[in-house]
């Protein structure tokens, strides 16, 4: 990419963040509510890329750390009375310190990918279950939320997050820690006997991978004003983040930008009136695009890109280069 | 403590298992077979109960009859999503590692539209078949459950022997031991990998059947289910009925008294930490499962 | 000429289930040598090379490298300290340019891991196997003999003091041979690595190796110059009663 066109790719971006930002001053509060989703969108498909994406180990239940991050927040806040900048950092931690005590027993090994999805998919379902059934942890009554002074700034959290997080993925995505990544992708005995850290790179990307849904998940329980189980660990939210990633394109930086505004745009707008049409259409697409072209828009893109006609003003970006 | 009790957390737990024999039978079919692990298992035993319940609500059919609905029902839901997703999927997957990765990410796509599709159908509403509640005189537990007892391994059998004793069986069995040489051997592959989806997915939906029984049917049953499959399906080594079988009581047997003592509720969260435990045993290398890990 | 070895395995013991793959194995590589180890199919060798490497820990026995222990570190670890490998399979990335291939090598597994350099040793070492052409390419859409280059450019880049090659030359036709022999010898002569070599293709290992290692139902069958060995009755026997080398493999 030419200095150019890196310029001006980051113009755009400042373009787009401005604009984003001026919403709440003109905008209504159902669109600013609208944006504010797109925004957990972003985050939560960037979170579950970091680790399905660049790792392969598909967390299909990793929404839970959504609902630690909520609980976490909701309790801190309502039990102790704590701040809530306090609570949402705290909120990000339980999240990491969940994802720590799964990681270090999980990832010490290479563990098949099989294995990792059905513990990650049962994971969510026993979280909920057990705040469910505990009297101390909220049961299934519920926790309702007193509103922020100044609740404006949830909007500005959000997309925070999300700018954040798809900043790191492309640093992430550079970076030689990256390339490590990439190579456990490929081959992890292969790339751990050529000295990637296998070990410490999974477990890493996975800490990170929780604390964005974690203190997403707390943001997110404020603009609920109310939480309970059946929200906090809806399975919904762990579909959600991985139908988003795989059909943007799993494995890349744009992908889950792209998916998650695209569906997020969608599930806000069309299907918020039969939730669970949604529901069946995301899946039908997610088995169409692991059949028809597994990298999700991205790849359809870079088809396109291929394809003689565009190339010309379109040039191919060599491989290897960026790194 | 009666042991009245002990008895009857032992017929629950035996009628459970058997259950859970079943499913992971059908699950075993298909990982031993395909080589792909199937999330939405669960689903199809979902299904399964749904039409045991409506097909009793609706012609007063009984659920044990209900399994000559089921059964071919299934069947053929497995054989529509071996041709529109699993064969495409085979297709553009170079390696055994993106193989797994692409099936579980469409299985999942399935598991998605399997509960949203029932959610939509029939609602979250529980659905309970009150049939064959009178207990059986002399033991402390229903009908129904012992019924569930028999006729799960009853057909857990079944599949043994067609397993050992056809020619389809044999067949089966030497795809899933060696693809290649089967291959060789001019088996038609592709048609076993076929036929052992649908007959795994039929097997789930019979267990589904016999549920309906003695569960609450609701969508969202099945993922639980998966699990407890996957768990008896590992423990019990893959491909081996009797081990299958005795995991299977096994992990009822051992959700009901841990239920007895930490609490009804926490039952699914035993069969996850034994899950879990199962899982770590593997990959740490202190449970040989070779096959598997 | 007794220095001290490089390598040095004590017996060394690996059971998979019943199965014991490795009984007790104990021999050493000298610094600067190339050094075959051989032996028939199931012998136990590349299960040896992954206990080197780390891939598997010693159920028994010890690995030493360079006067140090390193039975029970991290795969990792024991490339940082100069230990690299191929594999019997040819396992480069596939799916990332052959650069990339050999960046990751240079960015984990060399003891310095230094930024600056980095990018032409890549490049030195893509020339080194013929690669520097195609070094945009990924390693899916490269020959057989390719895919081996990378998996060595690979290995080469994170700077072993000892590369363990496995059955580098199967697969290969007589030039590709000809080719990677060549360029084992110009490893150990201008880089200075010492070489241990599983090989199947014995004319080719034999004539490049100073000192060969036998192995049989995982344990050492017989040790000494390729003349020696290739005499030995014991050895003859273990290749189910060949007598003569098979010339090319």
């Amino acid at each position: 990419m030419t200095d150019r066109c890196r310029a001006l790719g980051w113009a755009v971006a400042a373009a787009v963040v401005a604009s984003l930002a001026v919403i709440p001053a003109g905008g209504t509060q159902y669109v600013r509510s609208f944006f504010l989703l797109l925004f957990m969108y972003v985050t939560l498909a960037q979170s579950w890329n970091m680790i399905s994406g660049y790792t392969g180990y598909l967390s299909f239940g990793h929404g839970v750390f959504f609902g630690i991050g909520a609980y976490t927040a909701a309790h801190l806040v309502t039990k102790f009375g704590w701040p809530f900048p306090l609570a949402l950092l705290a909120a990000g931690g339980m999240a990491v310190l969940a994802a720590l005590l799964l990681g270090v027993v999980f990832m010490r090994v290479r563990i098949r990918v099989a294995y990792f999805s059905i513990t990650a998919l049962g994971l969510n379902e026993i979280v909920k279950t057990l705040v469910v059934n505990n009297e101390w942890l909220g049961s299934s009554h519920g926790l309702t939320l007193p509103p922020l002074p100044y609740q404006w700034v949830l909007f500005y959290l959000l997309l925070a997050f999300a700018a954040a997080s798809t900043l790191l993925m492309r640093w992430v995505d550079r970076a030689p820690f990256g390339l490590g990544l990439k190579a456990i992708l490929q081959d992890e005995e292969a790339a751990e006997v050529n000295g990637v850290p296998t070990f410490r790179l999974k477990l890493l990307v996975f800490l990170v991978s929780a604390f964005f849904p974690g203190i997403t998940g707390a943001v997110i329980a404020w603009h609920w004003s109310y939480i309970d189980p059946y929200m906090a660990f809806d399975l919904v939210i762990s579909f959600d983040m991985a139908v988003m990633t795989v059909f943007g394109g799993i494995g890349t930086v744009w992908g889950p930008v792209l998916g998650a505004t695209l569906m997020g745009i969608l599930t806000e707008t069309l299907w918020v009136k039969v939730p669970n049409l949604h529901g069946l259409i995301f899946g039908a697409l997610v088995v169409a695009i692991v059949v028809i072209s597994p990298g999700g828009l991205m790849e359809i893109g870079d088809r396109v890109r291929r394809s003689v006609a565009v190339r010309r003003w379109w040039p191919l970006v060599r491989e290897g280069e960026s790194v | 403590m009666s042991l009245g009790i002990y008895a009857e957390l032992l017929a629950f737990g035996l009628a459970v298992g058997g259950l859970y024999a079943l499913t992971a039978s059908g699950l075993n079919l298909v990982v031993g077979v395909m080589k792909i692990l199937n999330i939405a298992h669960g689903e199809m035993l979902m299904l399964g109960a749904y039409t045991a319940f409506w097909a009793f609500t609706l012609w007063d059919v009984h659920p044990l009859l209900s399994v000559l609905l089921t059964g071919p029902l299934l069947f053929l839901l497995g054989v529509v999503i071996h041709q529109l997703v699993v064969r495409p999927i085979i297709r553009v997957s170079p390696t055994v590692e993106r193989l797994e990765r692409a099936t579980l990410i469409g299985f999942f796509g399935v598991l998605i539209v399997l509960q949203n599709a029932a959610l939509l159908l029939w609602t979250a509403d529980y659905r309970v078949l009150n049939v064959l509640q009178t207990p059986v005189p002399g033991l402390h537990i229903s009908v129904a459950r012992l019924a569930v007892f028999l006729v799960s391994l009853a057909l857990v059998f079944a599949l043994h022997l067609l397993l050992m004793r056809t020619r389809f069986g044999k067949a089966v069995r030497a795809v899933s031991q060696d693809r290649d040489m089967a291959a060789l051997l001019t088996i038609d592959v592709k048609t076993i990998g076929l036929l052992a989806f649908g007959l795994g997915s039929a097997m789930a939906g019979l267990g589904g059947s016999l549920a309906s029984m003695i569960y609450v049917t609701t969508p969202t049953m099945g993922l639980m289910f998966t699990l407890k499959a996957f768990t008896v399906m590992v423990v019990g080594g893959l491909g081996s009925v009797l081990g299958n079988v005795v995991a299977g009581l096994a992990l009822g047997l051992a959700e009901e008294f841990g239920a007895f003592w930490i609490g009804e509720a926490y039952k699914d969260v035993i069969d996850y930490v034994v899950l879990i435990a199962v899982i770590l045993l593997i990959s740490y290398g202190y449970l040989k499962r070779r096959e598997l890990a | 000429m007794t220095e001290s070895p490089l390598l040095e395995v004590r017996r060394v013991e690996k059971r998979f289930g019943g199965l014991r793959a490795l009984a007790g194995v104990s021999f050493a590589v000298r610094p600067g040598e190339i050094a075959g180890l051989i032996g028939p199919n199931g012998a136990g060798k590349t299960t040896l090379f992954n206990v080197m490497s780390g891939v598997y820990r010693p159920d028994a026995g010890q690995v030493w490298f360079g006067g140090q222990e390193v039975s029970h570190l991290s795969g990792h670890r024991i490339c940082r300290l100069g230990i690299g490998r191929t594999f019997q399979a040819v396992r480069p990335f596939l799916d990332m340019s052959v650069r990339q291939n050999v960046l990751v090598g240079a960015h984990f597994g060399a003891a310095d891991g230094g930024r600056r350099g980095l990018r032409e040793r890549a490049e030195e070492l893509l020339e080194f196997v013929g690669l520097r052409r195609k070094a945009g390419l990924p390693p899916r859409s490269l020959t057989l003999v390719e895919r081996k280059m990378v998996e060595l450019a690979r290995a080469l880049a994170t700077r072993p003091r000892l590369l363990l090659l496995d059955e580098i030359l199967s697969g290969l036709n007589p030039t590709e041979m000809a080719y990677a022999t060549a360029l084992i010898r110009k490893m150990r002569d201008e880089m200075g690595i010492t070489i241990l070599w599983i090989e199947h293709v014995m004319r080719a290992l034999m004539s490049t190796c100073e000192r060969v290692v036998v192995l049989n139902y995982g344990q050492v069958l017989a040790e000494g110059t390729p003349a020696a060995v290739v005499q030995n009755p014991e050895v003859v026997k273990a290749y189910l009663g060949e007598k003569r080398v098979k010339a090319g493999g």
